[in-house]
Parts: C-alpha cells; sequence; structure tokens
C-alpha cells in the first residue's frame, strides 16, 4: 500500500496485529477512530457495534438458561416438601387412628 | 397530463393495488405508504441505497443509469427502469426502517456495559452517533449484502426478545418468586460498597461465581443435585417420620431455596451491577469461539501495492477485442472512457478476490474496508 493516511494506519494496526495482541489492535482501532477516512470509520464502528451484540446475547441467552434452571429446581424442591408433607399427615392419620 | 403526474398516479394506484393484496392474503400492513420512484430519487440517503441495490441486482444496463443517478441527469426512460426496482427497494426499506427504530442511544449505552471496547469506543464517539453510524450501515447490507442483513435483524429482533418475548417472561417470574420469598440481593452489598470499580467487579465476580461455580454447571447445582437424589419417593417412603427428622429436612430444603433464590436474584433486571459482573463471569468462562476471529484474519495474506502495480502493468501490455472478430487493439488504442472501463472491472476484480479471502467475523470486516478504502484511492491514482 502507499503512504496515504489510510495505508500508515493500516501499516500501524498491522504491525500490532502481528504481536498477537488483539487487545492493543483493538484499543488502536478505537484510539484512532478520528483518523480513518470516513466510509472505514463506520466500519469500524459498525463492527464494534456487531461485536457487542454478540457478547450481549450470548450473556442474557446464558442468563436465561441459568434462570430457567434455577426455577427448574425450585420447582423440583417445591415437589420434594408437598410429597413429605402429604406423607406427614398420611403418617400422623395413621398414628392417631392407632394403625 | 404531464408524464410525471401521470408516473405519481401510475404509482399511488399501484399501492392501492398492494394495500388491497395485502389485505386479502392477511398479510399485516405496513407502516406507511411505500415510496414513490420520485420520492426515492428526490432523497440523496435513499438515491445512495437505490444505487447501492443496484450495483447488485441491477442489470448490466444499471451501471450507467447509476452514474446518472448520482450526478442528477436521469432521463425518462432511467426513471422508467429504475421504477422496475421501486417496489423491491421499498420492500427492504421497510425492513431497514423497523430494525433501525429499535437502535437507540440507550441500547448502545447498554450494550457498552457488557463490552468493555465498545464502552471504550462511546467515549471517542456519541451514542447519537454510533446510532446514526450502525442505521445508515443497515442500510447498505440490506441493499448490497442482504445475507448479513438478516443475520444482524435476527440479532436485533434477539435484542427486543430480551425485553418483551420469553426472556422477559422468565425474568418477571424470577423476580416475582424472589419478592415472594423476600430473597433480595443482600449478600452482595458488601461488594457493592467497594469504591473502586476494578475492585467491585472482581469480589461480584468471586461471589456470583461461587453461588453459580463454573458458569451454569456449579457447585449450588450439584450439591442440590445430590441432595435430591436423597429425596427420590423411595427414600421419602423410608424416612421415619420422626418430627426433628423432618423439620431437618426441611430447614435443608428450604436453605437450598434460599441459595438458589440468592443467585436467580442476580440475574433479575434492576440490579445491574451484577447483572453485568455476572454477564462477565459467564463470558469469561465462555466456551463458543468466534466463526472467524483474530488468528484467522492474521492468516489470511495481504494484497500488497506492489502486486497491484504488476498486474496493473500487464494489463497496460495486453491486448483488448475490437468489434471486429479475431483483431485486437493495444492499450493506448482505446479511448479515455474504456480505458476508465478497463481500470474499474481491474479494480472490481482485486475487490472481489480480497472479499472472497475474508469470511466475516470482526478482524475481516476491518481488514476488508481498509483495504477497500485504499483500492478507492489506487483507483483515483491509476492512469
Amino acid at each position: 500500500m502507499t503512504t496515504s493516511n489510510i495505508t500508515t494506519l493500516y501499516n500501524k494496526l498491522t504491525e500490532i496485529f502481528n504481536t498477537g495482541n488483539e487487545d492493543a489492535a483493538k484499543d488502536f482501532l478505537i484510539e484512532h477512530i478520528k483518523e480513518f477516512p470516513e466510509d472505514v470509520q463506520k466500519k469500524i464502528m459498525f463492527a464494534f457495534f456487531d461485536a457487542a451484540l454478540d457478547k450481549k446475547i450470548e450473556s442474557e441467552t446464558q442468563k436465561a438458561q441459568i434462570q430457567k434452571e434455577g426455577m427448574d429446581y425450585l420447582e423440583k424442591i417445591d415437589k420434594v416438601e408437598k410429597t413429605i408433607k402429604d406423607k406427614q399427615k398420611v403418617s400422623k392419620l395413621r398414628s392417631f387412628l392407632g394403625i | 397530463m404531464s408524464i410525471e403526474v401521470y408516473k405519481q398516479e401510475q404509482e399511488k394506484i399501484k399501492a392501492e393495488e398492494e394495500k388491497k393484496r395485502r389485505q386479502e392474503a392477511g398479510e399485516p400492513e405496513e407502516d406507511r405508504e411505500p415510496l414513490t420512484t420520485e420520492e426515492i430519487i428526490a432523497d440523496k440517503e435513499k438515491s445512495h441505497l437505490l444505487g447501492k441495490m443496484l450495483e447488485r441486482d441491477g442489470g448490466p444496463e444499471s451501471k450507467e443509469v447509476m452514474i446518472r443517478l448520482k450526478s442528477g441527469t436521469l432521463t425518462e426512460a432511467d426513471i422508467d427502469n429504475l421504477s422496475k426496482y421501486r417496489d423491491a427497494f421499498d420492500k427492504k426499506m421497510q425492513k431497514v426502517e423497523n430494525v433501525s427504530e429499535e437502535i437507540t442511544p440507550e441500547m448502545v449505552a447498554e450494550l457498552g456495559e457488557h463490552d468493555p471496547k465498545l464502552k471504550k469506543l462511546l467515549e471517542h464517539v456519541s451514542p447519537d452517533k454510533l446510532v446514526d453510524v450502525v442505521q445508515d450501515r443497515l442500510g447498505e447490507l440490506a441493499m448490497s449484502e442482504p445475507d448479513q442483513f438478516k443475520i444482524i435483524s435476527k440479532k436485533i429482533e434477539k435484542m427486543q426478545d430480551f425485553k418483551k418475548g420469553d426472556f422477559k417472561k422468565l425474568d418477571d417470574s424470577v423476580r416475582e418468586m424472589c419478592e415472594k420469598e423476600n430473597i433480595g440481593v443482600n449478600d452482595y452489598m458488601k461488594a457493592l460498597a467497594i469504591k473502586d470499580p476494578f475492585e467491585q467487579r472482581k469480589e461480584l465476580e468471586r461471589i456470583i461465581g461461587e453461588s453459580w461455580g463454573d458458569g451454569i454447571g456449579g457447585k449450588t447445582k450439584r450439591f442440590i443435585d445430590s441432595f435430591l437424589g436423597n429425596f427420590s419417593d423411595k427414600k421419602i417412603q423410608e424416612l421415619s417420620w420422626k418430627k426433628s427428622e423432618i423439620d431437618n429436612v426441611f430447614a435443608e430444603l428450604d436453605k437450598h431455596k434460599k441459595n438458589i433464590g440468592k443467585a436467580l436474584a442476580v440475574t433479575v433486571k434492576g440490579n445491574d451491577d451484577m447483572r453485568n459482573a455476572l454477564a462477565n463471569a459467564i463470558l469469561g468462562k465462555s466456551t463458543k469461539k468466534e466463526q472467524r476471529g483474530f488468528k484467522d484474519a492474521e492468516s489470511t495474506p495481504q494484497i500488497k501495492e506492489s502486486d497491484i502495480d504488476a498486474r496493473y502493468r500487464q494489463l497496460k501490455n495486453s491486448t483488448f477485442p475490437t468489434a471486429t472478430p479475431n483483431v485486437f487493439r493495444k492499450w493506448d488504442a482505446l479511448n479515455p472512457a474504456e480505458k476508465d472501463q478497463q481500470r474499474d472491472l481491474f479494480i472490481d476484480q482485486i475487490k472481489a478476490e480480497e472479499k472472497a479471502k475474508r469470511k466475516g467475523g470482526f478482524w475481516d470486516s476491518i481488514f476488508e474496508a481498509m483495504f477497500g478504502s485504499f483500492l478507492t484511492k489506487k483507483r483515483a491514482s491509476l492512469n
């Protein structure tokens, strides 16, 4: 690529990119966002938005999974409690009747 | 009657017919009156999007029409030609408008709470600006990359589902249960009192992690599984039914109910700090991998400018067909418009090669955007 602004930015980004530090590469994009041509700026912003959307969906889905499992467990406990209470009543009745 | 008035009348009739057809087919009403070709052409943003749609879906003649559309020199025949695409364009625009409505400054700020990088970006770009950018990009995707548009639309719909659909119902029932059982988040208050946000988040993630262990399948869950295992119908039959024994069982069951309740209280809307900490704990342990991640993009070879220059020299040294079969011309024999056409084709070819290498994902989209911008500049410098 030529020494235009986009190329300078591109070269700096790939330099960081090649160190394998993704976090630093993303920080570079954010900190230099306004230096990119407008069309590239828009696509960078959209990529961050899309990535955040993925994270939110994953965490919400898993949170719902936790809620579902938790509620299922509460239901199971309620069921056990009810069964014990019923048996307790029968046991009391039997003992009252001397059976 | 002028031809413009006639065309407007025709479009109105067509819109009425479409409305009637929808009613008869039991399809939902459109949110607004369909756009007329004139309205599309007169609106800078919409005509830009129409151009994008033509680039993808238009016939070979549409390139010339696009040039005239951009320069505002459309002919009557062009308007007729564009009218063929009006319905399809309008349908796409309706979808874009529906999805765009969901993108608000509040929504992007909420996303930022779950994603430190987006949060950081929002320190450099206002939420309003990000909303505008996302909405514009949605329009472009709908016209030129409909598959991508479909994917992102589904994600945005899902966000709505969290607020209104089954996810909301589940969240409401958990909240009701917590209120009914008087279960709060008091245990976490100590952590919330920590002033340093980093330390607070760390502590919250630690105690939430303790409640649910390794993500979903945690310590509490395993403990309850094992406890409930002791209370199968058979085991219940075998209970001695002494009051002390039964009281102990109820006390134990109650303890577990409270444990689950406390863990669930964290997930309820309103306890946002804890919800965020939980989200981070979940994501930190997430095993889900990006389809195309950092390493994939890293290993995709980049086209160098020297390669492009070499290929352009090769193009200029090749021969080009004429109207006469088997008769070819050299580059210098082409007229300026023909040379421009060859340059456009050349750049389009490189763009297509780059696009084919990029399979999606964060980094692919970044590199594709940067390379696209570079190619636009390169095209202007070719002579």
